[in-house]
This record gives structure tokens, C-alpha cells and sequence, in this order.
């Protein structure tokens, strides 16, 4: 499934996802994903430097994008 | 990562038809059989499995993508230009959200409504298929019994007798059935 979210996060190019949208979108495009497995593979990206998280100003939402390293992983270096 | 190809969505893509296929369903949240013959007026026929794939493809997503860069760009040009900036970036973000959220939404709501009509159909193919078996289970049974009967008939000899006489052959049946059947015949 880290594959899928890195894929998702690199189609907004840049665009920060909160962690709902960005779970509906996995889930669109990788049927039968569990939230608890999402947030540990968010999380393993995460300690792996390919994603990024921070809290939105006013929100507090938790808003994920992609990190050049996660990038590459989808581009394969290209 | 973009699909095949030869998948429905590249197909789309190169026949610069990608766009004007998302906005029509975003517009009008078309039937399968709909988006079926949208596609074959636009010389793509694709089976049912062509297109759940295209709505579950990169491309899709990256439709969606763009559809809310759009709707983030437009706020972008209509906020005051004294705005704080990380009240600006929040307000953007949120509007960026918000519309890759309801296109999500709607795209996995089509899916249920979609694979449940796929499971009720299976299970209406299911007992479809009981019901055939279980007339001919019933054909096989009747035959069988006719031919038994048959057998008792020929070797009964006031039968015989009935079916070699003389009398129409309403009268044979009449005359056999009341022999054969007795009592039950008149049920």
C-alpha cells in the first residue's frame, strides 16, 4: 500500500492531502485497505524520508505531501 | 506511474477525450450502460471491467487533481491580496481538499453502488441457475415416470385392450387414464 499513497501524493504535485482525502484516494485506487495498515505505511514513510506531514495553521488538519525521495521511488530515479 | 497503454484511460488521453469524459460524469453521474454508449459514440467501445479500471486509474486521479487545482487557483485569484499569508495557504489548501474530497467521494460511492449491483447480480445469476436445474431435474423425473408408466401399461392387458380397441383417441386417453390412474384421474 506504500506505493499507492506515495502514488497519490506525487498526483497532486505538491499539493498537501489531509489524511481523509488522501485515504479515500488509496482506497479508490487500491481496493480492501485498512486505516490501521494506511497509518502504519504513512508512518514508515514517514521515518523513511519519502513523505512529509505537518499541521495545517488553522485547521489542525494533518496535511501529507510527497518528499523528492518519495518521488523518486515512483519515478524510479527518472 | 500511468496506465497501459492500451487501457482505456491512455485511449482516452490520446484522443484528447479525457476531460470531456470526467466532466460529463461528473455532470451527470451516468449509468454503466450510459457510459457504455458515450464511449461507443465516441468509437471506444470498452467492456464493464474497461471502465471501473479507468475510474480507478492514475489518470483519474490526476483529473481530479487538476479539477481541484482549478477550483484552489480560482480562490487563489478572488482572496483579498492583504491576506495573511498562512491563513491565505490554509484557506487554499482547504479549498484544494475539499474538492479532491467530493470528487473522491463520488467516485467511491459509484464503486459501492457499482460492486453491489455486480453482487446482486451474481447472486440473481445464482438463482437463476438452481431454478434450471431444478426444472430439469422435474423434466428428467416426468420422462422417467412416462416411460415407467409406459412399461405398466404394455403389460397391462385391459390397457392393451383399451389402446388396441376401437373409440377416439380423446376416448382411449379418457379410458386409459381411469384405468391406470383410478381415483386420481378425476384430480
Amino acid at each position: 500500500m506504500s506505493t499507492t499513497i506515495l502514488q497519490v501524493l506525487f498526483n497532486n504535485s505538491g499539493h498537501p492531502l489531509n489524511e481523509t482525502v488522501l485515504l479515500a484516494e488509496v482506497r479508490l485506487m487500491s481496493s480492501g485497505c485498512g486505516e490501521s495498515q494506511f497509518r502504519a505505511d504513512l508512518m514508515r514513510l514517514k521515518n523513511a524520508g519519502m513523505a512529509s506531514v505537518e499541521e495545517d495553521g488553522l485547521t489542525g488538519d494533518r496535511m501529507w505531501k510527497i518528499e523528492p525521495k518519495g518521488s523518486q521511488r515512483i519515478t524510479g530515479g527518472k | 506511474m500511468d496506465s497501459r497503454s492500451d487501457s482505456l484511460a491512455a485511449k482516452l488521453q490520446r484522443a484528447d477525450l479525457l476531460d470531456e469524459y470526467f466532466a460529463w460524469w461528473l455532470a451527470e453521474r451516468p449509468s454503466i450502460a450510459a457510459r457504455k454508449e458515450w464511449l461507443e459514440k465516441v468509437q471506444m467501445p470498452h467492456s464493464n471491467d474497461a471502465i471501473h479500471n479507468l475510474h480507478r486509474s492514475s489518470e483519474a486521479a490526476v483529473w481530479r487533481n487538476a479539477a481541484a487545482a482549478k477550483a484552489r487557483a480560482a480562490m487563489d485569484a478572488n482572496l483579498p491580496k492583504n491576506i495573511d499569508a498562512l491563513i491565505r495557504k490554509s484557506l487554499l489548501d482547504q479549498r484544494f481538499n475539499a474538492v479532491m474530497g467530493e470528487l473522491s467521494h463520488k467516485e467511491l460511492m459509484d464503486q459501492f453502488i457499482l460492486e453491489g449491483d455486480t453482487e446482486r447480480l451474481k447472486i440473481k445469476r445464482e438463482e437463476l441457475a438452481v431454478k434450471k436445474e431444478a426444472v430439469k431435474i422435474s423434466r428428467q423425473r416426468l420422462q422417467s415416470e412416462i416411460c415407467k408408466k409406459f412399461l405398466e401399461w404394455n403389460a397391462d392387458a385391459k390397457a392393451r385392450e383399451i389402446a388396441e380397441g376401437s373409440g377416439s383417441r380423446a376416448e382411449k386417453i379418457e379410458a386409459l387414464g381411469r384405468a391406470m390412474f383410478a381415483e386420481d384421474w378425476d384430480r
